[in-house]
């Protein structure tokens, strides 16, 4: 190597340190696991029981949801609407009743409705989509992004929820990490999502707790959640989603262009709005 | 210069590119506006402009008249631009804005008010705009695909070229909502869009921002200071977007659109949650899919 040579390494190679330096200042604090690249639920859209303890409500005797099949017009439907167990303890009365209504509809061949049908966000039931999803990590928030319909949370990191949060479909997020795990606080969702692909209701006192953390084989990452609403809900129960790294780059999958009912074919039109917004 | 020497460059050039990006100033920022469509380049060829007027000369924004006169379309864009004005005139037409549609790149320029640059691990981008949280990927440093299906939001593909990110967009697909901007100008899929966004003097910016809306007019249910910071000490953000669609445009069209600095955090804006009808049967629901998806 000449002389000449060496020093334009070594000049590049110092702004290099010092660039990554500054991008260091956009990163997660050292030491904070890394979520990057993209990652796609294994749970076929459905909430997995925990290890121990009450788990999600799961599907009503004798009604088995299995996967995914293709109609004689060769459309990629369920091969059978989700039916929930609306006689779970974890459900109060008020959950119950929905959840009954909802399930007597999908025994007569209609898929429970959820808002994701309707191009609404998926607010809590977001962690099911079987699209691709990304973290973006920064010092001050955590990113997250789903390809489907485009949907973005936003995590503020190492601070407190507001006092009185408007209700929002994504709810009001905090996050901190504990070692390997980010760890994820929301409340102040609006009542107009549902818990899952069943239908389960929550109301805007929903408190839900996730823990991302990347399993040792460093091919997955895992998301125990932990919901809590008194109106909704008999006791704080848990649920487990998997999610296996993605591809990239990532497709889209715009709700605009096939908003109907996967299982009917029935098109949902949007609700319309007393006044506009701007 | 021996292999040696030239590798060791190499690497180190393309560790730090990255790396200086991240503190490049533009990512990361939530810009804002509070105007409409596209400010005109000091000279050359100009972007379409609202005809409909208000008594004090400034565009009604709730009447959407494009100059179909405008010498830059051509023929084809022209009568399609005249037949939405006369919509207009009568009503008016509906968009992928008021529709809850992807809103795509050129158009998503000029109707997203508030928007974040956000870059992944990796360098790649993610734009998120502020209506119906929209997001665009951005592909840093590659090329487009020999052969690209058309999609919502198009394949888009950037670099750095100093403190410029460029971002280079082709095949949007395109519907009748589609419109290169919010006044109807008609947008093909062969649309190629290159937006260049470099920092500007914070003064400059706040200037430029007070005369395109004394022109055009401000957003409503904003105050007036639209939620950007007061300190003109904050760099602006330029962008400088070229519009190049053989079938709309004579030429490639060019235009700016001024950002700054935004003081208000971020707020949900579900387009589901409020489709808008600014006229009695506007909102034309959604299509039916041939195929659901999920």
């Amino acid at each position: 190597m000449t002389l000449h040579a060496s020093r334009l390494a070594l000049l590049f190679g110092s702004i290099a340190l010092l660039g990554l330096s500054a991008a260091a200042a956009q990163s997660p604090s050292s030491g904070s696991p890394d979520f990057s690249g993209s990652w796609v639920s294994t749970n076929a859209t459905g909430l997995k029981s925990p290890p121990s303890g009450p788990g999600p409500i799961g599907d009503l005797d004798g009604y088995a949801h299995f996967g995914f099949g293709v109609d004689e017009a060769h459309w990629r439907n369920t091969s059978r609407p989700w039916i929930g167990n609306y006689r779970s303890p974890i459900l109060t009365p008020w959950a119950a009743d929905i959840l009954r209504a909802e399930a007597e509809t999908a025994i007569k061949g209609e898929d429970p409705f959820w808002a994701q049908s309707n191009c609404w966000p998926a607010g809590p039931a977001a962690v099911l989509w079987a699209d691709e999803h990304y973290f973006i990590q920064t010092e001050k928030m955590v990113y997250i992004i789903y390809v489907r319909d485009h949907e973005v949370r936003r995590v503020h990191l190492n601070q407190s929820h507001t006092q009185n949060p408007s209700p929002s479909w994504y709810g009001e997020s905090v996050g901190h990490y504990e070692g390997d795990t980010l760890v994820i606080d929301t409340i102040g969702f609006n009542d107009k999502s549902l818990v899952d692909r069943f239908g389960t209701p929550h109301s805007p006192q929903l408190h839900l707790i996730e823990r991302y953390k990347i399993l040792p084989d460093g091919k997955t990452l895992e998301n125990i959640l932990t919901y809590e609403d008194p109106k909704a809900f008999t006791t704080a129960w848990s649920a487990v989603v998997k999610y296996n790294r993605g591809s990239e780059p990532m497709y889209e999958a715009a709700c605009a262009e096939a908003a109907s009912n996967p299982v009917t074919g029935k098109f949902f039109h949007l609700p319309t709005a007393a006044n506009p917004d701007f | 210069m021996n292999r040696q020497a030239m590798f060791l460059i190499g690497v180190a050039i393309l560790v730090t590119l990255p790396a200086l990006a991240a503190e490049d100033g533009i990512t990361g920022v939530q810009w804002g506006r509070k105007a409409y469509n596209f400010e005109s380049m000091p000279s050359g060829a100009q972007p379409i402009r609202n005809l409909s007027r208000q008594a004090n000369g400034v565009a009604n924004s709730s009447e959407l008249v494009g100059d179909y006169q405008n010498p830059i379309l051509t023929p084809e864009a022209a009568a399609a631009l005249k037949k939405r004005g006369e919509l207009a005139r009568s009503g008016g037409f509906p968009s992928a804005e008021d529709q809850c549609r992807p809103i795509a790149a050129p158009f998503s320029s000029a109707v997203q008010f508030d928007f974040q640059i956000l870059m992944k691990k990796n360098g790649d981008l993610a734009i998120v705009g502020h209506q119906d949280d929209q997001v665009r990927h951005i592909r840093m440093n590659g090329k487009h695909p020999a052969k690209v299906a058309p999609s919502a939001m198009g394949d888009s593909i950037g670099h750095w070229e100093g403190g410029i990110l460029v971002i280079d967009t082709v095949s949007v697909r395109t519907d009748e909502f589609i419109a290169s901007d919010r006044l109807g100008t008609p947008q093909s899929e062969m649309m190629h869009t290159i937006e260049r966004y470099s920092l500007i003097d914070g003064a400059k910016a706040k200037a430029d921002m007070d005369a395109f809306e004394k022109v055009d007019g401000v957003i409503g249910g904003r105050p007036p200071d639209g939620y950007m910071k007061a300190d003109l000490n904050l760099k602006g953000l330029r962008l400088e977007i070229t519009m190049d669609d053989p079938k709309v445009f004579k030429q490639p069209l060019t235009a700016v659109v001024t950002y700054r600095p935004m003081y208000i955090g971020w707020r949900e804006a579900v387009c589901a949650d409020n489709p808008v009808e600014h006229y009695k049967g506007e909102w034309v629901g959604l299509p039916r899919a041939e195929h659901p998806d999920f």
